[in-house]
């Protein structure tokens, strides 16, 4: 009987209404202070400028905390630099476009946390050699090789690599030497050649450590399903007595860290990567292996003009990219020595052969 | 046998663990759908109330006032939904569409503000579990089935009271006449307009209430995406269950022990292509729907906007 579109309490006039007053919210919203420093100049200040684009946030105590927290480090030591706010959560479809947003403010130096944005900034990096040549880009995770071979021009690119083989040996030493009952997990977030030296360099070092060590591993429970982490946990901790966890999978270890707890923290441990989680408020915690992304060594090249060329700076114990952390209390003195002594040798090249590592890929 | 006698208790242990968010969240479903409202914007509500639960439980320290704002908060998105589709007669599926478009978004927005760089609020806590005396020591089933914490028990208390709501109650009475002939309900003096409200605010509190269960339960984090589809499960769910609050129960159940048993078989088969296993709780959904998903058996008004005084 009523041509109304809409029920009695609302019309149109009012309905048109709501929508404006929204618009007008959001937009007021919307609005940033001119005096943000995100992606702003700095004017009157020399400082170059250094800028993080990430696929997470910089609390996900994982994969982008690690970036940020190797960021951070860099600026405290460079005075002649300053960090713009790290645009996180970038989608892949979004990745050009944050890049060249600063590209287009020439920021001294762009770094993309993970290979995806090699892929992504192929056109970008192209265009930025021709109209701004003082912007440079640092890609992490990436071998430029395999990644990179679409690219024209790699004069103002440079990728980071850590040494995953000390990273998982430092960790496997650890596992072997705390396990009580021989078997020790690793859960992955991804299938990745790295993820797969990881951890068969791993279960080499725990099981040169502590012989007949075992190993469960996961390598594709992705980075956000805490509860996978806490389940396939508990399956291995009922099935296989397993008592060690290297997880690297940013919010899946958390999960794994809840079965640990649950199954006792005094008897089931994890090591955390890549930033020092250890204290009180991870009872499960022993250690961490921690990677610095080496950022302070790209800003060095590009004070000296010597960056560039595609080349790839290599995270490792020598410089600094790759390390243990802190130890909880849990782990004895004698042991913590014993890993030292280890660590020396992980460092110096002599603890593991590239057999013995081939030797668990080949299981895999 | 040895494995699955081995993976018994994980796979029950993980059955309620994922049947929880998803029986909660299709439990609101159930109130919307029964008064004509098809809201596809489940995943939404479920964000913002893992979100809120968590940023509020970390803030307080109290859980429990955490799992109050998660629904009150799942009641205030919904109501973007409900203006829409009562009041402004829009297409159900596209406000819910926009909803599951929005509703993270600010999850996400509030999550940067709440934590931005301070990386100590980052962690929150869990609700502690509760075992059931003598049930809780039953071999195999007892800890897993009988150690739950106290809102997996809520949860499940819920759905024979909602069934004998639906059943014998005027107003339950009401939602099914307003799902099946809203204009004839209204010839019957029901305010056809106020249940579907009603509904909305019923959807909001048990969604935003699943998604609370997923960070102050499962794991004492925020991260986006942590809802992962459950919303949408739960849309199924609700359909494999025949718009019963018992159904809804035994289909979220089904989900979860097919869940279980994928996070069973990927830790006991390293070595195998765990994408396979990851598939089976989403074919066995795909699956029910084929065979169950007859919309015929649904409320007839069901994703109709309601015209007061047409015909």
């Amino acid at each position: 009987m009523s041509n109304s579109k809409f029920n009695k309490n609302v019309t149109r006039r009012s309905a048109m209404g709501l929508c404006l007053g929204a618009a007008s919210i959001a937009l007021a919203g919307c609005g940033g202070s001119p005096s943000s420093d995100a992606g702003g100049s700095s004017s009157g200040s020399a400082k170059r400028k250094v800028a993080m684009i990430m696929s997470g946030t910089i609390t996900d105590g994982g994969w982008d905390q690690g970036h940020y927290e190797s960021l951070k480090k860099a600026i405290e030591s460079h005075d002649g630099w300053e960090m713009l706010e790290p645009k996180e959560n970038t989608a892949d479809a979004d990745a050009a476009t944050a890049a060249q947003s600063y590209v287009d403010q020439d920021v001294d130096l762009i770094v993309g946390n993970g290979n995806q944005f090699a892929s992504d900034w192929a056109e970008v990096v192209a265009s930025a050699i021709e109209d701004h040549p003082n912007v440079h880009f640092l890609i992490t995770n990436t071998d430029p090789k395999s990644e990179m071979a679409d690219y024209a021009n790699l004069d103002n690119v440079e990728t980071v690599l850590p040494d995953f083989t000390q990273t998982g040996a430092l960790a496997g030493v650890v596992a072997g030497l705390m396990t009580a009952t021989k078997s020790i997990g690793f859960i992955g977030g991804m299938k990745l050649p790295s993820t797969e030296a990881k951890y068969a360099a791993y279960l080499a070092a725990a099981q040169k450590v502590n012989p007949g060590v075992t190993g469960q591993y996961n390598f594709e429970a992705g980075f956000t399903d805490a509860s996978l982490g806490t389940k396939l946990t508990e399956n291995w901790i009922n099935s296989n007595n397993v008592d060690v966890m290297w997880g690297d999978a940013s919010a899946v270890d958390n999960g794994s860290r809840q079965a640990l707890a649950a199954a006792g923290a005094d008897t089931h441990f994890d090591i955390a990567q890549p930033i020092d989680i250890v204290g009180d408020d991870q009872p499960t915690v022993i250690t961490s292996t921690v990677t610095n992304w080496k950022i302070d060594q790209a800003m060095d090249e590009i004070e000296k003009g010597s960056f560039g060329k595609g080349n790839t700076i290599v995270a490792n114990m020598d410089n600094g990219g790759v390390a243990l952390g802190k130890f909880s209390d849990k782990v004895p003195q004698d042991i913590q020595a014993k890993i030292g002594e280890y660590a020396d040798q992980i460092k110096a090249g002599s603890f593991l052969t590239d057999a013995e590592i081939d030797a668990i890929k080949k299981t895999l | 046998m040895d494995f699955f006698m081995a993976s018994l208790p994980t796979i029950l242990s993980a059955t309620t663990l994922s049947a929880v968010p998803i029986l909660l969240a299709a439990l609101g479903e159930l109130f919307s759908e029964r008064a004509g409202l098809v809201n596809i914007g489940l995943e939404g509500i479920m964000a913002v109330g893992a979100f809120v639960a968590f940023a509020v439980g970390k803030m307080t320290g109290n859980l429990w006032l955490g799992l109050v704002a998660a629904m009150a908060a799942g009641v205030l998105v919904n109501m973007i939904y409900g203006l829409c589709t009562v009041t402004l007669c829009c297409d159900q599926v596209v406000c819910g569409m926009a909803i599951n478009i929005l509703a993270p978004a600010l999850a996400l927005f509030g999550y940067n503000l709440f934590v931005g760089s301070n990386s100590a609020n980052a962690t929150g806590s869990l609700m502690p579990h509760i075992q059931i005396p003598l049930l809780s020591q039953i071999p195999l089933l007892g800890d897993p089935v009988f150690g739950q914490q106290l809102l997996a028990y809520l949860a499940f208390i819920l759905v024979p009271l909602i069934g004998y709501f639906f059943r014998n109650f005027r107003g339950g009475l009401s939602f099914r006449s307003v799902g099946e002939n809203p204009q004839a309900a209204e010839t019957l003096g029901i305010n056809v307009v106020r249940i579907k409200y009603a509904a909305c605010v019923a959807c909001g509190v048990l969604a935003g209430a699943g998604g609370a269960f997923l960070s102050i339960c499962t794991t004492p984090i925020y991260i986006d995406g942590i809802v992962m589809g459950r919303g949408f499960i739960a849309l199924a769910t609700v359909i494999f269950g025949r718009w019963s609050a018992l159904g809804i129960m035994a289909a979220s159940l089904l989900f979860g022990f097919f869940d279980g048993l994928n996070v069973a078989l990927q830790a006991q088969f390293n070595a195998s292509p765990v994408m396979f296993f990851k598939m089976i709780p989403y074919a066995f959904t795909i699956v029910a729907l084929v065979f169950f998903g007859s919309r015929r058996a649904g409320p007839k008004a069901n994703g109709q906007p309601y015209y007061r005084e047409s015909r």
